[in-house]
């Protein structure tokens, strides 16, 4: 290696060493996320703040790590936990590219839904009942939401 | 030819300052644990932080294009000489910060640069880490476009890329919220109460304070709004992104340009999404910064 690629190499690193510093020390210090959504009223309230319609429906992941919310027939509210903080997003039916449904260890039932924007990563929706929401369910079978 | 670089020139400003960017950020996050100003958190941090390493990675691979422009702009097309005298230096300060200041608001302004500055600005907090945040298409973006008539006046290119590397550099440490104002430097300078006005999705304070280090820029060009204690800034963009995947951040919007592209109904369609503003379409049926202003001027007005 040339003395310019070492002290590249060399640099890259010291500055992936620095990020895995600075990562572990900011867990260290409690840093850790954990926002929850407390249940249906905080959404209805984050849908509100949005200017959205009150929504017909709610579902809230058990352990409080997202939420949907059915606005109409072609719409709906996600809220979902990022660290300390939340996300929420419209998305018309047509943006919603997938749900899944499965069986969580210990849990009712699961559904992962992904969506067609790219800055959006699947969202795990678990419940504890044995069924999911209906909305959920029609939105996994492609249908108007209501 | 460029003339000879001083010897007391660094070949990247930048690399020198990693070890100062990293023990900085460890005090800033003791200082917000122990006094509780400011916020940070682990995953949004790590997002952050490799998005800053991916993208010196990004700047080895791409930059030559900056850099071969650069030089056939300087090399065959500059109309003066200047030389690294204390005149050329001072110049060069100013007008690298305003093409600074043209790139930043043309990155804001339209989509096709907006896709690439987005990274920057997809923390939901404003922290030291976030100042890393950084793209890594900017130059396949051909965001150096602005800095090219630099070249043409016969600034160096050493000297020009010496001011980029000091005004990032001066960017690191504005991204704090553990600093309030800063007396009469708010007036020339760009400090971090500015730059927390920037980061902001507020609609008040969209589009707002593009300086790299004079704040003069802005004031100039109508551009600058100051940060008010009755409205705290919310950081991130108006509608966050909902990962923390490096790839993700890097490319959601490009993905999201490619997709519009593939729907477009008629060409001119395409000038539109390309080079309109961000969330323009042709029925206007997403919000554009302006759209939210708007909305926002006329609830403060029916609020009166």
């Amino acid at each position: 290696m040339t003395p310019e690629e070492t002290q590249f190499v060399a640099v890259q690193l010291v500055s992936i060493g620095g990020v895995a510093i600075l990562v572990a020390l900011a867990w260290l210090l409690g840093f850790r996320g954990g926002a929850r959504i407390a249940g249906e009223a905080q959404v209805r309230d984050l849908a509100q703040a949005a200017q959205l319609a009150p929504p017909k429906a709610v579902a809230v992941d058990v352990d409080g790590r997202a939420a949907l919310a059915e606005i109409d027939s072609d719409t709906v509210f996600l809220v979902k936990a990022m660290g300390d903080r939340f996300t929420t997003r419209v998305f018309k039916r047509r943006s919603v590219a997938g749900v899944k449904m499965y069986r969580p260890k210990g849990r009712g039932i699961g559904a992962r839904l992904r969506f067609s924007d790219a800055g959006f990563d699947d969202v795990r929706l678990e419940f504890a009942e044995r069924e999911a929401p209906a909305f959920v369910e029609r939105l996994r079978r492609g249908a108007r939401i209501n | 030819m460029q003339p000879e670089v001083p010897p007391w020139v660094p070949d990247d400003v930048v690399t020198l300052a990693v070890p100062a960017f990293i023990v900085l950020v460890i005090l800033e996050m003791l200082v917000v644990r122990l006094f509780r100003r400011g916020a940070y958190d682990a995953k949004d941090s790590a997002a952050s932080l490799l998005m800053g390493f991916g993208s010196t990675i990004a700047g080895v691979l791409t930059g030559g294009l900056y850099v071969v422009s650069a030089f056939w702009v300087y090399d065959n097309h500059r109309v003066f000489d200047i030389g690294w005298t204390w005149w050329g230096l001072l110049l060069c300060f100013l007008a690298e910060d305003f093409a600074y200041y043209v790139f930043h608001r043309i990155s804001h302004e339209r989509r096709i640069w907006w896709a690439s500055h987005v990274v920057h600005h997809s923390s939901q907090h404003y922290n030291l880490s976030t100042a890393l945040r950084q793209t890594w298409t900017g130059n396949l973006a051909l965001s150096f476009i602005t800095k090219l008539p630099l070249f043409w006046l016969g600034f160096p290119p050493a000297m020009v890329f010496f001011f980029t590397g000091v005004s990032l550099v001066y960017q690191f440490w504005i991204h704090t919220e553990t600093i309030g104002r800063m007396g009469p430097l708010e007036w020339v300078l760009n400090t971090p109460s500015h730059h927390r006005v920037h980061h902001a999705t507020n609609p008040r304070y969209l589009d707002a304070n593009y300086a790299g280090v004079l704040i003069i820029w802005d004031r100039i060009f109508n551009t600058f709004v100051p940060e008010t204690e009755e409205e705290k800034p919310r950081y991130g963009i108006v509608a966050n992104l909902g990962t923390f995947n490096p790839l993700r951040i890097a490319l959601h919007e490009w993905i999201a340009i490619a997709r519009d592209l593939r729907d477009a109904q008629k060409p001119w369609h395409w000038v539109g999404y390309l080079f309109g503003p961000p969330g323009w379409t042709p029925d206007g049926s997403r919000d554009t910064s302006q759209s939210l202003k708007a909305k926002w001027k006329a609830d403060q007005v029916a609020a009166e």
